[in-house]
């Protein structure tokens, strides 16, 4: 009995080995400081929804002008299984978004959330990319 | 190094490229390698000089556009008698003396672990570089953007930077 138990407990975390090491990330997001979430306004440049991440390319006004930002989001099948597509954003979009920001400062920074114009709020994902 | 930056400041010195902007991936199997560049890349084999005096053979991977250039350096240390620590010391301390590093964080790419630096320069550029050492090679990402304006590009660059992969590694 103990050893069925242990070829269980075995086989158990064998399977939860697999299933987990394709969840994990292709990076370790490092760069951005997942303690702060800033938002920016601005419209839609380019969504390129890719693997390993996809990115969220956005033209915004601040301070030193129009600038546009690059936010890196999950891939695109983590994406897809939350209902977006390629077209979810298009070129021209008017979105809020909330992301980490990239500790250099750059205007980069990794995906939290968006707030559409109808008022539809869409997340990446939760953890990891 | 100074060859590398030199190589740098030949790309920076070039005409930009016309035409709109579009990130594309490319695999490199050769070097082991992937990253994405907003325009189309040369490839050119040449020298990497440390620091420390040792010359490796190495592909240095290059497009510019606009105001800003991407690079990926890949130096063979294979036939070299280098220590890991002693390559990617001295190839952070080059890039620490072109100017303020901003941040220098532990990244993970895949399953290899390297650094992340970002680095205001002197001549008021702006500076992604990740320094990787994988299977005796050393990778080199530099994106650098150059006056004026360069927050303009630093976007690009957080994307050229976090592009970089290491696939079955």
């Amino acid at each position: 009995m103990r050893h069925a138990m242990g070829w269980l407990g075995l086989s158990f975390a064998a399977c939860a080995l697999s299933a987990a090491a394709p969840a994990m990330a292709h990076h370790s997001f490092a760069m951005f400081d997942r303690n702060r979430t800033e938002t920016l306004t601005g419209t839609v440049k380019a969504f390129d929804m890719i693997n390993p991440h996809s990115w969220l390319q956005i033209l915004a006004v601040d301070r030193s002008g129009m600038n546009e930002w690059s936010l890196e989001l999950g891939g695109s099948g983590q994406l897809a299984q939350r209902g977006w597509t390629s077209s979810t954003f298009k070129p021209g979009d008017k979105i809020t978004v909330y992301f980490h920001p990239s500790r250099d400062g750059s205007n980069g920074g990794q995906f939290v959330s968006v707030s559409q114009l109808n008022g539809q709020i869409l997340e990446s994902r939760g953890r990891g990319g | 190094m100074r060859r590398l930056l030199a190589a740098c400041t030949i790309l920076l010195a070039a005409p930009t490229l016309a035409g709109a902007q579009t990130w594309t991936e490319y695999r490199y199997p050769e070097s082991k390698f992937v990253v994405q560049f907003p325009a189309e890349p040369t490839v050119v084999n040449g020298d990497y000089k440390t620091t420390v005096g040792q010359i490796a053979p190495a592909t240095l991977y290059s497009a510019a556009l606009d105001n800003i250039s991407y690079t990926v350096t890949v130096a063979d240390f294979s036939k070299i008698d280098l220590a890991e620590e002693a390559v990617v010391g001295a190839t952070i301390k080059a890039l620490s003396a072109t100017g303020d590093v901003t941040v220098d964080v532990t990244e993970r790419i895949n399953r290899q672990y390297g650094h992340e630096l970002g680095i205001n320069g002197k001549d008021g550029s702006r500076t992604a570089a990740s320094v990787f050492y994988v299977d005796r090679k050393l990778y080199l990402l530099i994106g650098k953007a150059v006056p004026p304006n360069v927050m303009a590009g630093s976007g690009k660059l957080s994307r050229f930077q976090q592009s970089l992969q290491f696939p079955d590694r």
